[in-house]
């Protein structure tokens, strides 16, 4: 499969009852859109009619559309390779300060990977056992096993409903694998890709700095509709873990059906219509059949 | 099943050489539960038999003992005595327990040996120590006489269900006495650009753990140096020194689930006295 690959047919719901929920009994591809302004912010609010959404070129109309608060699933993924140690206790507070910036019905699971892959088994909205594990689970140490770790992450997401987020903060791509955990990046990218996961990476400035590998990994993320932040020594790692709960809660949620299923690579393309408005959403889907 | 209504204090009494005294009963002991005085009902006298849950950590960050799992045949079994009971478990990604206390040497070693046979993968990672021993004072709480656990860990615990206080509680609650083989060394971790340094110690929950439930810990100081004492003479020193305890039985002293705090004291000076600190009533 090409990078273009971004689908997902899917039949949206919602796990939480007080959130707009979504149900269908035709496949709606789903996507999630972030709009900010000329100066960066946020802009929330607009309305359904001030998107268009083309599939290989042609417009579709917009079946589903929300601009309510979304809750977040999302696997938090803490490189904690030998090379983060200087920066341990700056993750362990940043990661605390994320927690802090849940909303009830968000849910979050704490993973780490160095010199194991260890995804907690627990996936919830309870600020009191994330701050546990936070504070009771980060051991630094070995090597960098980006890829076997961000596949656990979306596998112990699978079988969630709705939007599936891995957010990854490292220092570096992928350095080294672990027994029964060796995977690629292009393993990595079909998962993310055909399941729909949405990716988030903040880079920490590290020694190991792969611009090829780098530059693939950061064009996944983006195909997912996700983002990417690059974090300098003097950079505030806690407003940028706030930055991402506020933007994945902000995001516009927009549908639409697709036409009969051919198992093909379709292009995406989100627009919004608003001076100085740019929109960041998946760049493409596949039309698996169900 | 342990009797509902006493509390049983495992006491360690020894000399400043390290051996056991012998020979003490209720009137040489001070018992305290919440600063006051409780009164003493029975005094058992070492040695006592054991009933033991044996945890041999073999995540892969375990590279402070190479073959750890040879212990079972070499210091485990053979520190056993007549009417002792054990199980043997691994902590890979998951707890793998024997399925029964036994006191025949054979069935423990082969228990043992089928509960270390996990695939290589499953050693990296996670690593739920905190989950492993929860469940392993779950299995001991039913059980009636001494009871302990002995594990060997570096105390870097992941992907665990409950938290370390979870597991502490639950081995408090089973009167077991954890016993602790681990680096417990002190680290120092260089943070940003500051030049500050952060101290971390893996075994600081281990060591607490340790202390709450009257359990010994080695090496017992935590400096940067510290050196393992070789498995082979720990682990049989750790068995002995539950075996080599006092039993003191009090009343319990309030209603099913509180919590007190405990404080023994000998009469008789120049003793080293060893007892849990934590009391939680079934």
């Amino acid at each position: 499969m090409t990078r273009a690959a971004c689908v997902l047919v899917a039949v949206l719901a919602s796990a939480a009852s007080s959130q707009p929920t979504f149900r269908s009994s035709v496949q709606t591809v789903a996507i999630h859109a972030t709009v900010r302004d000329a100066s960066g912010r946020l802009v929330p609010n607009l309305s359904k009619d001030q998107f268009s959404v083309f599939d290989n070129g042609k417009p579709v109309e917009i079946t589903t559309f929300s601009n309510d608060i979304q809750p977040i699933t999302v696997a938090l993924l803490l490189d904690m390779s030998g090379s983060m140690i200087p920066r341990v206790l700056l993750v362990r507070d940043s990661t605390l300060k994320f927690i802090d910036a849940l909303l009830p019905e968000d849910r979050a699971r704490i993973c780490t990977f160095g010199d194991e892959i260890a995804i907690s088994p627990i996936l919830t909205g309870d600020k009191s056992i994330l701050t546990r594990i936070a504070r009771e689970e980060l051991w630094p140490g070995g090597a960098t096993p980006l890829w076997g770790a961000m596949y656990a992450a979306m596998e112990s997401l699978a079988k969630e409903p709705g939007r599936r987020v891995v957010l990854v903060l490292t220092d570096g791509i992928n350095d080294g694998s672990l027994p029964g955990r060796k995977k690629d990046f292009g393993e990595v990218r079909d998962r993310a890709i055909k399941e729909g996961f949405m990716l988030y990476a903040v880079y920490m400035q590290g020694y190991q700095q792969d611009d090829g590998a780098k530059r693939k990994f950061l064009t996944l993320i983006d195909d997912t509709g996700g983002g990417h932040f690059q974090m300098g020594p003097e950079d505030d790692l806690q407003s940028t873990f706030v930055r991402i709960a506020d933007e994945l809660r902000r995001q516009y949620l927009i549908g639409f059906t697709p036409g009969p299923p051919d198992g093909r690579e379709h292009k995406l393309e989100v627009k919004v219509n608003g001076a100085g408005l740019t929109v960041r959403a998946r760049t493409s889907y596949v039309a698996v059949r169900q | 099943m342990p009797p509902t209504n006493v509390a049983s204090i495992a006491v360690s009494v020894t000399t400043d050489t390290g051996s056991t005294v012998g020979g003490l009963t209720a009137g040489d002991f001070d018992v305290r539960v919440d600063g006051q005085p409780a009164a003493i009902q029975r005094v058992t006298a070492p040695p006592v038999p054991i009933t033991l849950v044996v945890l041999f950590d073999i995540t892969s960050s375990m590279t402070m003992y190479g073959g750890i799992e040879e212990e079972i045949a070499r210091s485990v079994v053979p520190s056993l005595r007549a009417g002792d009971r054990a199980r043997v478990g691994a902590i890979a990604n998951r707890l793998s327990l024997a399925p029964v206390f036994s006191s025949a040497p054979r069935e423990i070693l082969a228990a043992g040996r089928k509960a270390m046979s996990v695939r290589r993968e499953d050693r990296y990672g996670p690593s739920p120590i905190w989950d492993a021993l929860k469940t392993s004072a779950d299995a001991l709480a039913s059980e009636s006489g001494r009871r302990a656990i002995l594990i060997v860990t570096d105390g870097r615990a992941t992907g665990n269900a409950v938290s370390a206080a979870d597991a502490v509680d639950a081995a408090v609650a089973a009167e077991a006495v954890v016993e602790v083989l681990s680096e417990n060394r002190t680290s120092f971790y260089r943070q940003g650009a500051e030049q500050s340094y952060v101290r971390v110690r893996t075994g600081y929950v281990l060591e607490e753990l340790a202390r709450l439930t009257g359990g010994l810990i080695l090496p017992s100081d935590p400096k940067p140096t510290a050196d393992l004492p070789p498995a082979s003479e720990a682990i049989p020193r750790l068995i002995n020194d539950v075996r080599e305890m006092y039993s003191i039985e009090i009343a319990q002293p309030g209603p099913a689930g509180s919590a007190h705090r405990v404080e023994v004291r000998v009469k008789r000076g120049g003793l080293a006295v060893r007892a849990r600190s934590a009391l939680r009533v079934p």
